[in-house]
């Protein structure tokens, strides 16, 4: 049975959520700081004296049967008694009537339990300057983008990865060849040694994130690699307040196999920078076996954009760690026509003159 | 018997004077000197093949039937030093060949087993034209490559002709020798197509640059960010030796890229006009 957590602040009582600048639950009403681990302590010792308080994850019509069936389940809040509807996976949210942050506490039981989080280090503005910034200096974006206001859909979640440790055995030939030159008053000589060179041995990796939630593309988490696993911290519900949050849908064995292809290049490439000494060196077989280590589950901080430009859907993202923001951006292709004739007449004239100018100069 | 014996003394007198003159000369020229169809072939230290002799012979006497230019081959008399080849050349020219000439000379100023081979060419009379001054680098540059080594006198011969024919050839059919020319048009039309293939790389590349700035969604490849430290262990490393090639290539020499051209001449010491050049290889 699903429950909403949500922290309270125990100066005023009022919702407390993640503040990314200090990196502690911040009341928004008094302004009280708390540590993660302080506020839990107090939300356990309010469970365990108010047991009957707690509000649980309630069914109570068939109608929302219905929409159970269909993946939507509902939710109570806490501290307006509002229903919050959400789909199977949604962990943490904003009660949409009195704003507060809550976490769906059943989401992360069991097998279900991050092992670890990255808390979000950047805010909404760092977001916002960052989505500004990436529009910035693009020629070929339509201005109208541009000037539009993409900013009201911009959303802080935990997005749910699956972290693989693995051990690459790999068995390398390469074909290689060192060249010498000499000449003499006459003709230049060119030697080349060919040799085949074999490299036996492992190698190990640890943490190669995939993500795990299906509505999340992969390619766009990928590219908000790297996050700096330094600060990855146990898994604690408090991180969560404020952001949204999802659970995984998509399971370990079903990652590990993407996780697997990205090691092996990178023990090839690693097997291939022990081979030195020559001119050339390229691979001529490789054979590579993947042996699985331990996985991992977090939960990593990513802002969400998401906008419509001329029916087409544009998805940003930003490392809410690191701050590195990506997406791909619409083309204006008049401006790209007008670059084209403006470089080509540019280079063009400029080649010309530099010829003649160079013809007559040298004449 | 009086005016016998001044005629005796005359004819003897006059052998003296005519062997005297050619005491200074190389030894074939007394034999040829008036043959008008003599040998192309001049091998005093016989380092041809009659094979070899019957195919050179075959490929230079084409040329002097065709064109009537007088191309032959000679080897120097021995003791001939690498500096005095060319007037040596030039003079077994004069006595040898028909005016119009061109003539290759073999030297062994270490003698025929020596490891140096003396390579000089000497043109007369319409041989300067044809044959200019770059013709001939290009000549000794075919002959070294067309050889197998040092002594494989039927390949340089065959590519000294080969080379030979196809310059006068080319001076007969063109009316302009073989030779290096510096191209001084403006070549404006050239250029405008050249600079309009520069513009057109260049604003692709610029447009695809700025296409990219767009595009910033891509899939990782690879995962050496997460590389553990120091897990990296080479249980086997060998390395086997295959084969081993060597190519040569020609260096540009200076005459190659010389803006000037035609044939520079020089006189012999009789006083006769020449061109040439040679080379040790």
């Amino acid at each position: 049975m699903a429950t909403l957590q949500e922290h309270k602040c125990p100066c005023c009582g009022g919702g407390i959520g993640f503040d990314t600048s200090i990196q502690k639950l911040k009341c928004p009403y008094c302004d009280t700081e708390f540590d993660v681990e302080q506020l839990e302590a107090y939300d356990s010792v309010l469970q365990s004296t108010a047991e009957e308080d707690k509000i649980e994850f309630t069914t109570d019509s068939d109608e929302w049967l219905d929409s159970v069936a269909e993946g939507m389940k509902l939710y109570l809040c806490n501290s307006c008694g509002g229903e919050i509807v959400g789909d199977g996976q949604m962990a943490a949210t904003l009660c949409p009537f009195c704003g507060n942050p809550v976490v769906i506490m059943g989401q992360y039981k069991g097998d279900l339990k991050p092992d670890y989080v990255i808390p979000f280090k950047l805010d909404k503005n760092a977001a916002m300057a960052a989505f500004s910034k990436h529009l910035s200096g693009k020629k070929l974006l339509p201005k109208p983008f541009k000037d539009k206001n993409h900013l009201e859909s911009l959303t802080g979640v935990y997005v749910p990865f699956w972290l693989f440790a693995a051990t690459v055995n790999a068995n390398i030939n390469y074909q290689a060849t060192r060249v010498t030159s000499w000449s003499d008053s006459r003709y230049e000589y060119t030697q080349t040694n060919n040799f085949s060179v074999h490299r036996e041995g492992s190698v190990s990796f640890e943490k190669v994130p995939v993500d795990g939630s299906r509505k999340v593309e992969d390619k766009l988490m990928e590219s908000l690699e790297p996050y700096d696993y330094s600060e990855l911290t146990d898994f604690r519900t408090a991180h969560l307040a404020g952001y949204l949050a999802a659970r995984y849908d998509v399971d370990s064995e079903e990652s590990k196999k993407h996780a697997t292809e990205r090691t092996k290049p990178s023990a090839e490439d690693a097997f291939m920078a022990t081979v030195d000494g020559f001119s050339s060196v390229s691979t001529e077989s490789s054979h590579v076996i993947t042996t699985e280590g331990k996985k991992k589950y977090a939960l990593l901080p990513v802002w969400f954009l998401n906008t419509v430009w001329e029916g087409t859907n544009y998805s940003f993202a930003m490392n809410g760690q690191t701050g590195k923001f990506v997406g791909n951006l619409p083309l204006d292709k008049a401006a790209l026509r007008r670059w084209r004739w403006l470089l080509f007449l540019g280079f063009t004239a400029g080649a010309f003159l530099l010829t003649v100018l160079f013809y007559f100069l040298t004449k | 018997m009086k005016k016998s014996k001044i005629s005796l003394l005359l004819i003897i007198t006059s052998l003296i004077v005519v062997f005297s003159s050619f005491l200074t000369l190389p030894s074939q020229a007394a034999d040829a000197a008036s043959s008008k169809a003599h040998s192309p072939i001049f091998d005093n230290a016989g380092v041809l093949s009659e094979n070899d002799i019957v195919i050179i012979t075959d490929k230079l006497e084409k040329i002097r039937s065709k064109y009537g230019i007088d191309v032959a081959f000679a080897t120097a008399e021995e003791n001939i030093s690498t500096s005095a080849l060319v007037d040596y050349a030039d003079l077994f020219a004069e006595r040898n060949l028909a005016g119009d000439n061109i003539l290759i000379m073999a030297n062994f100023p270490d003698g025929a087993d020596g490891s140096k081979r003396d390579w000089q060419i000497s043109t007369s009379g319409k041989g300067i034209t044809v044959l200019t001054d770059y013709g001939i680098e290009t000549i000794f540059d075919a002959m070294e490559e067309a050889a197998d080594d040092r002594d494989d006198y039927l390949g340089m011969l065959s590519a000294f002709a080969g080379k030979v024919y196809d310059y006068i050839d080319i001076y007969e059919t063109t009316g302009e020798p073989f030779d290096l020319y510096e191209d001084n048009s403006p070549h404006f039309l050239r250029k405008g197509i050249i600079s309009a293939f520069i513009g057109l790389i260049a604003s692709m590349i610029g447009t695809g640059s700025l296409k990219g700035q767009l595009n910033s969604v891509y899939s990782q490849r690879a995962a050496g960010h997460y590389t553990k430290k120091d897990s990296m262990q080479v249980t086997e490393a060998s390395e086997l030796f295959l084969f081993s090639t060597v190519t040569k290539t020609r260096i540009q020499s200076d005459s190659s890229s010389r803006s000037g051209g035609g044939s520079s001449t020089h006189s012999s010491s009789s006083g006769g006009s020449h061109g040439g050049g040679g080379r040790s290889f």
